[in-house]
């Protein structure tokens, strides 16, 4: 039961991170470096608690088990739907760029602008 | 079917690994007619990865490691029926349909049947052997109602029995017959470290324990064991694990020379002409020194049906596997052995040297002959090491000295992996010290 919060509750702090980044699409964060460190903040610390629920309490080896009896995992349909996605986003990304906000004219907007701060580390 | 086709033609009974190895090098060599009969499954399967089909690692087309065209490609005939009786005078094998199949030469590569050792409930509804497609479908079937497994017999296929129940949230029951896992073939800080690696899954390891009695429920199938230490264990599956056996029924009464399995002399020839037998099935008239006479392996079926097909096709070809070696994982824990490692050896011909890791579930042992300082054997758990090496080494002799020296060349692992050469170099000259003939 604990687990299972620990769980749920791992994911919604990832999510909220995601959330907050893709946000950065329609709203112009002013502090963008405190935004996308609490959005990098969050992603990570909701996975590395996802996957201590699930693998911190297993001993060390292969995990494959149910891998092919899982939709995610054998081109099931939420398979396909993540493989989409991603794929999608990587098209945007290299064909598309304006639509995710950049800008060669002037300063980029949305998520572009969103991760500025990085190329300035 | 009729004698119309040469009179060389090979028909193969069994589509296992030594059968269809036996086909393959056939084609290889020759345009000879092949038919290769199974009655289990239309192709070709690797038999040892069902049960990774059954934890979710594969798909069951995946152990087939040959296109489904491939027989076609290849003209080997292959013909899904059950074989009920051979008559070797008249070259003819008859099916359970009532067909028959003339042969010119027969391979009979039929395999193993699950020993039962007559317990009462033992044909009870879910209990059963792994060792079948049907066996795989069978549990399958049973999966889904049920929340505890027993499985009897402490060998490979028990241990992997284990894995796979528990791998679908059984609880599983493991009753082992001796006191500790597999103590027959490992030594003891081997057996001891798979015993606790078992426990450290969850599993109930009950060992020097034997079953007594499988009780049903009142739709016949299985609600309780009696353990021969007075406990009772409810389950609804009970997979029974306690070896192999050739599976040769269908063949008494045909004239062949039947023991524990079909007799075979060096070149795998039976005593009726014209008849062989590769693999499982097969028993050695004169079993190589320091080999058992009929060895249910992988590795010996291969090499039997590569063999023979030699013999079929051009030189008269004796079988000849090299030194033993075998390879198991035992739930995380690789194994590999190479060679004679015995688990409880005669001092005067043979010396081990242990190195076992501090906390992991590594562990290496090296036998040797304590008069002359040759290599012998090893036995590795969690090392991979590579067959080659050890090839050499067995088949020339070759001083321990300079094994353990090459030792880390040996290993198998993926890159970066730590080789514990220096280790297991300074156990060695611990050890090698007290043999007199070291300088």
């Amino acid at each position: 039961m604990m687990n299972l919060l620990k769980k749920q509750s791992s994911i919604g702090v990832g999510l909220l991170g995601l959330t907050l980044l893709l946000s950065a699409l329609f709203i112009a964060y002013d502090n963008k470096v405190l935004w996308l460190s609490v959005s990098f903040v969050l992603m990570t610390l909701g996975g590395l608690i996802y996957f201590q629920t699930i693998y911190g309490h297993q001993l060390s080896g292969i995990k494959n088990n149910g891998v092919w009896f899982s939709a995610l995992t054998t081109r099931g349909i939420t398979g396909w739907l993540l493989g989409m996605g991603l794929t999608a986003f990587y098209i945007a990304i290299y064909w598309f760029p304006e639509v995710l906000g950049f800008n060669t004219q002037g300063e980029s907007t949305g998520l572009v602008a969103f991760f500025d701060p990085l190329s300035l580390v | 079917m009729e004698k119309e086709s040469s009179n060389k033609a090979i028909v193969i009974l069994g589509n296992g690994v030594s059968g269809i190895t036996a086909a393959r090098h056939l084609r290889k060599n020759s345009a000879l007619p092949i038919t290769v009969i199974s009655e289990e499954s239309p192709y070709f399967f690797s038999r040892t990865a069902l049960m990774y089909v059954y934890m979710g690692h594969l798909k069951f087309e995946h152990t087939q490691p040959y296109e489904n065209t491939f027989w076609k490609q290849n003209k080997i005939e292959l013909v899904q029926k059950r074989v009920n009786q051979l008559d070797a005078e008249k070259q003819l094998l008859h099916f359970e349909d009532g067909s028959s199949l003339s042969y010119d030469r027969l391979v009979l590569a039929c395999g193993s049947k699950p020993n039962k050792l007559g317990w009462l409930g033992e044909d009870l509804k879910a209990v059963q052997g792994l060792y079948h497609k049907k066996d795989l479908d069978s549990l399958e079937a049973w999966t889904d109602s049920t929340q505890s497994a027993t499985i009897v017999g402490g060998g490979l296929i028990g241990i992997e029995l284990a894995e796979m129940l528990h791998s679908r949230g059984k609880k599983v029951h493991f009753l082992v017959r001796e006191s500790s896992f597999w103590n027959t073939v490992l030594p003891a800080e081997e057996s001891e470290l798979i015993n606790s690696h078992i426990r450290s899954h969850g599993i109930e390891l009950h060992l020097s324990t034997e079953l007594e009695s499988i009780q049903g429920d009142a739709n016949g199938r299985v609600a309780q064991v009696q353990t021969s230490k007075g406990a009772t264990l409810p389950c609804e599956w009970v997979g029974l694990a306690v070896g192999v056996s050739p599976n040769i029924d269908f063949l008494k009464g045909s004239g062949l020379d039947l023991g524990k399995g079909i007799r075979v002399n060096r070149f795998l020839e039976t005593n009726l002409p014209n008849i062989y037998a590769v693999g499982d099935c097969a028993e050695q008239l004169e079993p190589l020194p320091g080999r058992q006479a009929v060895e249910a392996v992988w590795y010996t079926g291969r090499i039997m049906g590569e063999t023979l097909a030699q013999t079929l096709t051009s030189v008269k070809t004796a079988y000849q596997p090299g030194p033993w070696f075998n390879s198991a994982k035992f739930f995380d824990i690789e194994y590999q052995t190479y060679g004679q490692v015995s688990p409880s050896p005669d001092s005067k011909k043979e010396a081990q040297v242990f190195w076992q890791h501090p906390h992991k579930n590594c562990s290496l042992r090296l036998s040797f002959d304590p008069q002359n300082l040759y290599f012998k054997g090893i036995v590795s758990l969690g090392i991979r090491l590579r067959h080659e090496y050890f090839d050499r080494w067995l088949c020339k002799p070759t001083l321990m000295n300079e094994v353990v020296k090459a030792l880390g060349q040996s290993f198998f692992d993926p890159e970066f992996s730590p080789t514990y050469q220096a280790e297991i170099q300074s156990k060695w000259e611990l050890k090698k010290s007290s043999f007199a003939l070291n300088q």
